[in-house]
């Protein structure tokens, strides 16, 4: 069990970075997060719903988070400039191409609304099921099919043209 | 319809097209215009961001690395192993004799030479493991530093959240009583449903109806709860006149008549219960009796039903005993009726309380005697409304008091874990402080040994 959650501590950390943008308040979250599903461990049923179940403990725990930051009026996370720039000094090494595709992708999703983005994020990064997605946002399926039309029609306006060739067409979803 | 068939793109890139639909939207791309381009962009997109998705990791996350299994060799490739190593192995010792030993020899003598002419050196020709430098050494020391920091911190962050988890409880819960509070119009509801969310028990008669709790152990209907109540009054009259006045005689027949009726009561419904056994047992008895004379004593059936007559016999008994003990605590009830057995209302609502039924005794006495319009009877009323309003605004005077007594620990408790959380979340903060020393420190450190390295 204990492999397991370690094993989910990189999805956890990216849907938290998607959600606040800073490098520190994802590692720290992200930490609660895993903290937080460690003393609840016992209330999941199925553990093949794990990643599922982790990745709406850090939700709620961002929103939490949020809530607070809102409420002593602070301002709860970095530019998305200065977390992707910390993100690559924690993966050094030459960028290929289709990384480079991938940064810049990664940096579009983040003009989005926030919801649209999220949605997106949960499909195609961390590849979850329609309800999977709406189980960890707390929304309805419609929500999330809705929300992920919209963000897909978005995001082939704003990169339309930078997506000249697919790297491997044949994979869908 | 070509629109529609269109719409279905992110259904069949989110693979949550059926079969049919599937067939349908594949037709469909072999003929549109737009799709197999929106398809081709959004996969290539998907696949870019997949690929630099998984190159975000945390900073301190240490990958799982499963190591690849070494493949197994049958004994097909273990034999052609040998048999290359023996190939290997042969062909050497061949060269090596072709080549003559001389050469060899001569090799060995030259290398003796030049060890002879070079001058003693301190480092052997062995490899020796250099001692670690000291930027090595700070290194290792600091990153040890650096994890107990950061597991203290990781525990301290737990502990956090427990704090908070607590702190959001008791907060809610405060919520709770004081909406309670300001809406209840009637402050014993209140106070009863307060009480019932905090798990505190019912006090008094009347919270313990509002709650829904049973009022006493032993319940008989109707008839228990109008003993108890005539009890009081019967003592209460007593004591004001004395136990030889003839309302008090009255009240003493009615009350020995009551519990009669109440013991009655109890055993009926035993002797219901112990009637239902009988039902069952008798016919049970009668049927072993017909076994026993036809089989045996000890024929299997017999004993069986032997067994399950012992076994109802046991249940009787025990019934029987439990009913002797209903009776018993309801004639020590009765005897203690009116005492402080029952004095679950305080002081000042009992002798409100107790003032009002010597009234009501009175007021019947004199319109026996004088008739409903004499005027002392009418008194008596005014008096009796009088007390009844005094009652009601006692009950209410005592309900906030109490549910700002709640109120205020509650509130007490709250500060007391707000100051755990703030106490908590410096000492968070302090190391957060520490951790950031230390990791400079280390990437420092770090630094300067790729430096010496590169060197």
């Amino acid at each position: 069990m204990d492999d397991l959650f370690i094993a989910n501590q990189p999805p956890i950390y990216r849907f938290l970075l998607r959600l606040s943008g800073s490098v520190e308040t994802a590692s720290d979250l992200s930490q609660e997060t895993l903290a937080r599903g460690w003393q609840k461990r016992e209330q999941l049923r199925d553990s093949a719903a794990l990643r599922t179940w982790l990745l709406r403990i850090a939700h709620n725990t961002f929103c939490e988070y949020a809530r607070q930051q809102k409420q002593h009026g602070e301002r709860g996370w970095e530019p998305l400039e200065a977390s992707t720039l910390a993100c690559r000094e924690a993966s050094p090494g030459k960028l290929s191409s289709d990384q480079e595709l991938g940064e810049q992708i990664w940096h579009a999703m983040g003009e989005l609304p926030p919801r649209q983005s999220q949605v997106l994020h949960l499909r195609v990064v961390e590849q979850l099921k329609t309800h999977e997605i709406a189980d960890v946002l707390g929304i309805n399926a419609q929500a999330v099919r809705s929300n992920l039309s919209a963000a897909r029609k978005n995001m082939r306006e704003r990169l339309g043209d930078s997506v000249s060739k697919p790297s491997n067409p044949k994979a869908i979803g | 319809m070509n629109e529609n068939v269109c719409e279905s793109l992110d259904a069949f890139l989110d693979s949550e097209l059926d079969a049919t639909e599937l067939e349908v939207f594949q037709e469909h791309l072999a003929h549109c215009t737009r799709c197999p381009n929106a398809v081709e962009q959004q996969v290539g997109m998907d696949n870019a961001l997949r690929t630099y998705a998984e190159t975000i990791l945390p900073r301190h996350h240490v990958p799982h690395v499963t190591l690849p299994e070494p493949p197994r060799m049958n004994f097909r490739s273990y034999m052609l192993t040998i048999a290359e190593i023996s190939a290997v192995v042969l062909i050497g010792s061949a060269i090596w004799f072709a080549l003559g030993r001389t050469a060899a020899q001569q090799k060995i003598a030259q290398v003796k030479a030049e060890q002879v002419a070079a001058p003693p050196s301190k480092k052997s020709t062995t490899e020796v493991v250099a001692p670690p430098s000291p930027d090595q050494k700070e290194f290792v020391e600091a990153s040890a530093k650096l994890d107990s920091i950061r597991k203290k911190r990781f525990q301290l962050i737990k502990k956090r959240s427990e704090i908070f988890e607590n702190l959001r409880s008791k907060r809610i819960t405060l919520s709770q009583i004081e909406q309670l509070e300001n809406s209840a119009r009637d402050p014993v509801v209140a106070l009863t449903v307060v009480k019932k969310l905090l798990g505190l028990p019912a006090e008094s008669s009347i919270e313990k109806r509002i709650a829904g709790e049973p009022d006493r152990e032993i319940s008989n209907g109707e008839a228990h709860k109008l003993f108890v109540p005539l009890m009081i009054q019967r003592n209460r009259l007593a004591q004001m006149y004395d136990d030889n006045d003839p309302i008090v005689l009255q009240l003493d027949a009615e009350l020995k008549a009551m519990r009669k009726e109440l013991i009655e009561t109890v055993r009926e419904q035993g002797e219901v219960r112990n009637l239902k056994i009988d039902d069952q047992m008798i016919p049970l008895i009668v049927e072993r009796n017909k076994y026993a004379a036809q089989f045996g004593e000890r024929h299997p059936s017999v004993r069986a039903l032997d067994h399950e007559i012992e076994v109802m016999k046991a249940e009787l008994k025990r019934q029987i005993r439990e009913n002797t003990v209903a009776a018993k605590n309801l004639e020590t009830l009765s005897m203690k009726a009116g005492k402080d057995r029952f004095d679950v209302k305080s002081e000042a609502r009992l002798e409100i309380e107790n003032s009002i039924a010597a009234l009501k005794m009175e007021r019947s006495k004199l319109e026996a005697n004088f008739g409903r319009s004499h005027p002392a009877v009418k008194r008596i009323d005014d008096e009796v409304q009088a007390r009844q309003s005094q009652l009601k605004r006692q009950i209410q005077a005592e309900a906030p008091g109490k549910l700002t007594a709640i109120i205020k620990s509650f509130k007490r408790e709250i500060v007391m874990v707000k100051n755990e959380l703030a106490e908590a979340e410096s000492e968070i903060e302090r190391l957060k402080d520490v951790l950031l020393g230390e990791a400079e420190r280390v990437r420092k450190v770090r630094h300067q040994e790729k430096l010496r390295h590169q060197d």
